[in-house]
């Protein structure tokens, strides 16, 4: 009993990351401080056709959901991505 | 006639530009504030462009019993960034005029200076060149330079944790050497530094970005 409810807690953790697939994702350098990656977070937030964002740091990508109906081009990634200090590696949609 | 000469040569800094980290992501509110036994800095900063900030600052230096107040406009510039993979490196320079009181008397201050630094997730080292000119009070110089490392790699939404030590140098001053172990902690957009001098005097900063 223990040993499921445990199971059931670790997939509830999980969850969030496994259903977070995203609808376009950019790898971005110069993006080693989460001080400042934070920039970006709120920079892709205050986007109208955002509706998540995930950072990774490991990788130095960012994950972007999309609201439904709503395109993000990729000339307005670069300019909130240079606008947070930081450069576009690669955008894979 | 001296205090002229510094002066200007403060303002002429200016036209070079402003300070360490002031400058943040386009639309940040900066909030620092640096507090030691013999100095205490704050700083309010909005960055226009991810390269170029304005502010207001003031400073408190403390020599015996003596306090010195600077108030300053300021404005911070980046000179250059590197974005790699595994690091960034930056060079900012500042510079502020303003108004200063020492012992009732007031006069004019005006400020200027240069970081440069390089970070990893892992290390970090920079290095810092700040004047302060003083109508009323003597100059003030500060070479300052900091080394960091991070015991673990946190993710992004983690508690980030940094082991730093920072050296400061203050020619014609009391204490023209000093060496602070300390602490740095961030989450989020919240960062806090706690450290001590080798001579047990205690140090506090904190740092918000919105
Ligand atoms: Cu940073």
């Amino acid at each position: 009993m223990k040993l499921l409810k445990s199971l059931f807690v670790t997939f509830l953790i999980c969850l969030p990351s496994l259903t977070f697939a995203g609808d376009l994702v950019v790898t971005i350098s110069g993006m080693v401080c989460a001080f400042c990656a934070q920039g970006i977070e709120k920079k892709f937030k205050t986007e109208d056709s955002v509706k998540e964002i995930k950072v990774d740091l490991d990788q130095k990508k960012i994950s972007l959901k999309l609201k439904d109906g709503k395109q993000l081009e990729d000339k307005r990634i670069i300019e909130l991505v240079t606008d947070s200090g930081f450069n576009v590696k690669k955008i894979e949609r | 006639m001296n205090k002229m000469v510094s002066l200007i040569l403060g303002l002429s800094f200016l036209t070079a530009g402003l300070k360490a980290h002031p400058v943040s992501y386009k639309g940040a509110v900066s909030v620092m504030s640096m507090n030691q036994a013999n100095m205490s800095d704050q700083w309010i900063h909005y960055s226009l462009t991810p390269r170029f900030s304005v502010g207001v600052r003031s400073i408190r230096l403390t020599e015996g019993s003596q306090d010195s107040w600077s108030h300053l406009s300021q404005f911070g510039l980046l000179v250059k960034r590197w974005n790699y993979d595994n690091f960034q490196a930056n060079i900012y320079t500042f510079g502020g005029i303003g108004a200063h009181t020492y012992q009732d008397r007031n006069g004019f201050a005006a400020l200027g200076g240069a970081k440069a630094d390089i970070e990893s997730r892992k290390y970090l080292f920079s290095q810092t060149y700040e004047a302060l000119l003083q109508s009323k009070a003597k100059d003030f110089h500060r070479y300052t330079t900091r080394a960091g490392i991070a015991p673990y790699i946190a993710d992004y939404d983690q508690l980030h944790t940094w082991l730093m030590v920072e050296y400061q140098f203050k020619p014609g001053y009391q204490r023209q050497h000093d060496v602070l172990p300390l602490l740095r902690f961030f989450y989020k957009n919240v960062l806090w530094e706690v450290g001590s001098s080798i001579k047990g005097e205690w140090l506090a900063n904190f740092m918000v970005h919105f």
